[in-house]
């Protein structure tokens, strides 16, 4: 499919949407799953080949059947309506509102968002989404094959901070923290705490502490939220990113460009009547 | 009357946008953005634009305001707000509780209402008895707006506030929600009084009034029509009263 032509309207009905978004995860308490959503469209990217990645391609039933996708169309269908509402964004825009603003609501930082993506019916085959029962080798497979980074596994492992397992999806069970609504930095305090009582740590979890490099990071957010936040802001855009480029186009860039041309043009003009000037002076002031 | 808005240091500033956060994180756990809509309302809705007293003060934490009838329930609001309030000993309660009432409309899908801060806290909260009176009709309401110095317009988009939350026996005597989506901000308010006493929602004699008066209702048909122009109105009257008695030019 095309990518979207992102001019003022489209700008607008973001901006709608996101509103929109935001009085459904009010009313719904999905911001967990709309997170979910998000990560798992755009981490099936493979910087190799150039396929997967944030196209919206997990509404079709053949990737949200994965079984590391068990759940997600609730979320799919919670954001039917919204697309309904707004049919010129496309699902890899709408899910990665979503996730920005499921982020932003839950007290978490604010996610430079940036639309214009295109959608996607080709899905990525399954496996590419990591296996909760493994360790720190397996995460930097995943995650390096997207193009991302050590800190970038660390920093988004922290989205834990939202949400639960629960038996019937991924087979596992519970919340990582106490309050599981708020976007804040207690994964990484409870995951430096040790077991707890009603709390879940999966395998991978616990591999953020046995791992040096990861374990680094780990200390750093459970230290300083900020600094958590700040993370956290730039691996998730660069996640929602993920094989995107923008080009966004419209009468702002259009008159931007004109005026850049024109003002080039009239220097030109001035700097070769300034060269005739000087040359006719030069001339003139050699005869005398 | 135009505004000077006093300078604030980069250091409150910061303060601002944490406690921003921290009170969003508080309505997601607690789907409480109707009651921090209230207590910001009720905050500011006590000025008198003759006296200057009362107003969005930080007043509302005494127990001497808490315990006006009109503000039952809302220690609860004070309570929720107050491990969040410690962690900024720096800002004022009076923009504190102002700061709620903005994020509480802008996470449930309302527009965003600017917020300016450096309101200082007052010493002592106001007399009882000029917050309005859900049982009374348009000239009460326009008294009680008009001791604030807001417009018929103003009244008509604030009341489309009560698009979020409900009435509770044990508070106002009352009981239930005006629209069927009483966490998300919509105009939702305005449709269902058009379309007349539905089973389960409520209408209070001071919304009825809205339907009667020759002035609020073409308003109210408006901002059923257009929820673009409610948030527009809605986004000016919210600013308006978050700043009654604060940087005055």
């Amino acid at each position: 499919m095309a990518a979207p032509v992102v001019d003022a309207e489209y700008l607008k009905e973001i901006e709608k949407a996101r509103r929109d978004l935001r009085a459904l995860i009010a009313s719904k308490n999905c911001a967990p799953i709309m997170l979910r959503l998000a990560w798992h469209d755009a981490g099936t990217f493979d910087v190799n080949t150039k396929t997967g990645g944030p196209n919206g391609s997990i509404r079709h039933e053949e990737e949200y059947t994965h079984g590391s996708n068990a759940g997600l169309k609730i979320a799919i269908d919670l954001c039917e309506p919204v697309k309904r509402k707004h049919p010129r964004i496309t699902y890899a825009d709408l899910y990665q509102l979503a996730g920005v603003v499921a982020v932003e609501v839950t007290g978490g930082p604010t996610i430079d968002f940036v639309p214009g993506r295109r959608d996607s019916s080709v899905c990525p085959r399954e496996g590419r989404l990591p296996d909760a029962k493994q360790g720190a080798p397996h995460l930097r497979d995943i995650f390096y094959r997207m193009g991302l980074s050590d800190k970038d596994i660390a920093a988004l492992s922290g989205g834990h901070t939202l949400g639960r397992a629960h038996p019937e999806r991924s087979g596992f069970e519970g919340a990582w923290t106490v309050e599981p609504l708020k976007f804040d930095n207690s994964y990484f305090i409870e995951l430096l705490k040790g077991e707890t009582e009603g709390l879940l740590k999966l395998p991978t979890d616990n591999a953020l502490l046995h791992d040096p490099e990861f374990r680094r990071y780990v200390e750093l957010y459970a230290k300083d939220e900020e600094l958590f936040f700040k993370d956290y802001a730039e691996s998730h855009k660069k996640l929602s990113e993920l094989g995107f480029t923008s080009r966004q186009t419209g009468s702002a860039t259009k008159t931007i460009a004109t005026s850049a041309v024109l003002a080039q043009s009239a220097f030109g003009v001035a700097v070769a009547a300034a060269v005739v000037i000087l040359s006719y002076c030069y001339e003139a002031s050699r005869r005398k | 009357m135009g505004k000077s808005y006093p300078a604030v240091s980069e250091e409150y500033q910061k303060a601002v946008e944490k406690a921003k956060r921290k009170i969003r994180g508080l309505i997601a756990d607690k789907n409480c953005s109707p009651l921090m809509l209230r207590l910001a309302w009720h905050s500011a809705g006590t000025y008198d634009v003759v006296s200057k007293t009362g107003g969005p003060f930080g007043t509302m934490r005494f127990p001497a305001e808490l315990a006006h009838g009109a503000n039952n329930g809302l220690d609860i609001a004070v309570r929720l707000l107050e491990p969040i309030k410690e962690q900024f000993p720096i800002l004022t309660y009076a923009d504190f509780y102002q700061l709620a009432g903005v994020v509480a409309v802008e996470v449930t899908g309302g527009p965003e209402v600017p917020f300016n801060p450096g309101r200082e806290d007052k010493p002592e909260p106001p007399v009882e008895g000029r917050l309005p009176d859900a049982t009374k009709g348009s000239d009460h309401l326009r008294d009680v707006f008009g001791h604030m110095g807001l417009s018929d317009q103003d009244i008509v988009a604030l009341s489309g506030g009560h698009t979020l939350g409900r009435c509770h026996k044990e508070r106002s005597g009352f009981e239930g929600a005006w629209t069927s989506n009483p966490l998300i901000f919509d105009n939702s308010y305005f449709r269902e009084l058009l379309s007349g006493e539905k089973e389960d929602l409520i209408q209070l004699p001071s919304d009825k009034a809205l339907l009667t008066d020759p002035v609020f209702r073409p308003l109210v048909e408006k901002y059923a029509a257009d929820e673009d122009a409610f948030f527009a109105d809605y986004a000016e009257a919210h600013l308006k009263l978050s700043e009654l008695g604060f940087a005055e030019a």
